[in-house]
């Protein structure tokens, strides 16, 4: 009898601890599941590393470059870069800021994680002075300094909660994040606090740096005064659908810089000389009798023209 | 029979625990079908995000398709902007920044010069979708590399800031770690 009931007892308990053992193992997988959700997760909304802001940086500017291709002028390229670190100076997240030059009349400028900022050829040509180039530069800056770029990619990322491959910093997550930068830096605009904020530190850098502060308004609004031709509207395409529009920056920016009133450099002369040298010293030699062939050789601070009527070279220097 | 073999009280506490069991039981697997059913709605959009992102993805091919139609007509190779400008990287001096003197507010280009130098965009200054889906080249990265190569020296840049009237800032100073024995007279 004893026996008996043993038996039953035992078999009763079996009854129930299979499928329990199941729904154990079950659980657990599922425990397990939502440990790598959890891992993901994390890796989505915790910042980029030094080193991987770099490698994406890099992936994201040669898809940049292969896009637009890099202007080709030494001295020009390095006359963006001193305007630009001269102002990155003042940010206050250091990272090894570097400027390009992109070759195309587009005008715009934009900026990629890293320390990636370009300028356009394009933009460049329409500036008048150092001022709005580094006001231009100080807004980009700004957007690297506060990860905007990397703050939008990651929220997209975690709304469409990336695959487990691409969880990975490896090749195929920079491939995927090169091409997220690149398409949203070309093709569509920060949030609208995004922007304000840029724009705010961007005054703010270029006024520390020692620039006038009103620089980035003065070449907005020359841009918002350009006719509604269709080279123009071409030119301005890409600005207009990656930044708020013109009036609407420029009241911004106008109320922003009663906060600096002590004015600052604009530099115009210095910009001339560095955005078209030969052009520059041709206004400085002018005479009536100056031909319209002169051309000039610029090198190691120092435009060489030729071609004036008596046959002589006259170097000038950059204007400091 | 002695109290501590007492079968019908052991059935009973049998009995017991089997209702125990089926009172138990029933309720771990409700608690159970509810996290499968979570479980299911999160993998149901997950699914449903990987299908949009498949179709965003479907939709990229088909735009870099017909962007691709587009760079043929008028890529950044077929638009002459170096041979039309002259100078550039084939030449010893640098390529001018305008092909022509263009200024919005007073722009001179004839009309085979408006379409010089656009490089990357289409007629209508939209990216080309083409090239906004392609991989680098191995040049472009070689380029990019170069970029974070250089940068100004501090003392060409403190001289730049100088000339120019700037802030100059100077260069964080690094306290040595261990202060150094005093000399003796």
């Amino acid at each position: 009898m004893r026996t008996l009931i043993l038996l039953c007892v035992t078999a009763l308990a079996f009854r129930f601890v299979s499928p329990c053992e199941a729904q154990l193992s079950d659980v657990l997988n599922k425990v397990g599941d939502a440990a790598k959700r959890g891992k993901k997760a994390k890796d989505i909304y915790t910042p980029w590393s030094a080193e991987q802001e770099q490698q994406a940086g890099v992936a994201s500017a040669a898809k940049m470059i292969s896009i637009f291709g890099l202007y080709d002028n030494p001295e020009m390229e390095r006359y963006v870069n001193l305007v630009g670190s001269a102002v990155a100076q003042q940010a206050s997240r250091q990272v090894p800021y570097k400027f390009g030059i992109l070759d195309t009349e587009v005008i715009t400028a934009l900026s990629l994680p890293g320390g990636y900022v370009f300028v356009t050829r394009g933009a460049l040509a329409n500036m008048h002075s150092e001022a709005e180039l580094a006001g231009t530069l100080a807004h980009e800056i700004a957007h690297v300094d506060q990860r905007h770029l990397e703050k939008e990619i990651r929220s997209r990322e975690s709304m469409q909660f990336v695959k487990d491959e691409a969880a990975q910093f490896n090749q195929a997550k920079l491939g995927i994040l090169a091409a997220n930068s690149v398409q949203s830096a070309l093709t569509q605009q920060y949030s609208r606090d995004k922007e304000a904020d840029a724009d705010r530190l961007g005054v703010e850098f270029a006024d520390k740096a020692g620039y006038a502060p009103d620089g980035l308004r003065v070449f907005l609004t020359f841009l918002s005064q350009a006719p509604k031709t269709p080279e123009n509207t071409r030119q301005l395409s890409l600005w207009g659908s990656t930044h708020p529009g013109f009036p609407q920056r420029i009241a911004s920016l106008t109320a922003l810089e009663r906060n600096y009133p002590g004015g600052g450099q604009a530099l115009d002369t210095r910009f001339s000389w560095y955005v078209n040298p030969v052009a520059f010293a041709r206004t400085v030699v002018a005479t009536p009798n100056a031909p319209s062939e002169m051309d000039g050789v610029v090198n190691n601070g120092t435009v060489a023209l030729t071609g004036l009527a008596d046959g002589t070279k006259v170097k000038i220097r950059v204007p400091q | 029979m002695s109290p501590r073999w007492n079968p019908t009280r052991m059935i009973r506490s049998a009995l017991r625990i089997e209702s125990a069991f089926f009172l138990l039981v029933p309720l771990g697997a409700v608690v159970l079908t509810m996290q499968n059913g979570a479980a299911q709605q999160q993998s149901g959009q997950q699914q449903q995000g990987q299908q949009q992102s498949g179709q965003q993805q479907q939709g990229q091919q088909q735009q870099g398709q017909q962007g691709a139609g587009a760079a043929s007509s008028n890529g950044p190779n077929s638009n002459g902007n170096d041979a039309g400008c002259g100078g550039g990287a084939n030449n010893s001096k640098p390529a001018p920044l305008f092909c022509g003197s263009l200024r919005i507010t007073k722009a001179r280009q004839t009309g085979d010069n408006t379409s010089l130098g656009f490089n990357g965009v289409d007629p209508n200054g939209q990216v080309q979708k083409a090239a906004l889906s392609a991989t680098a080249t191995a040049d472009s990265t070689k380029k990019a590399l170069g970029m974070a190569a250089y940068r100004p020296s501090p003392v060409e840049l403190a001289g730049f800031q100088k000339y120019g009237g700037l802030t100059m800032v100077a260069p964080a100073t690094m306290q040595p770690s261990v202060t150094p024995p005093a000399k003796k007279p």
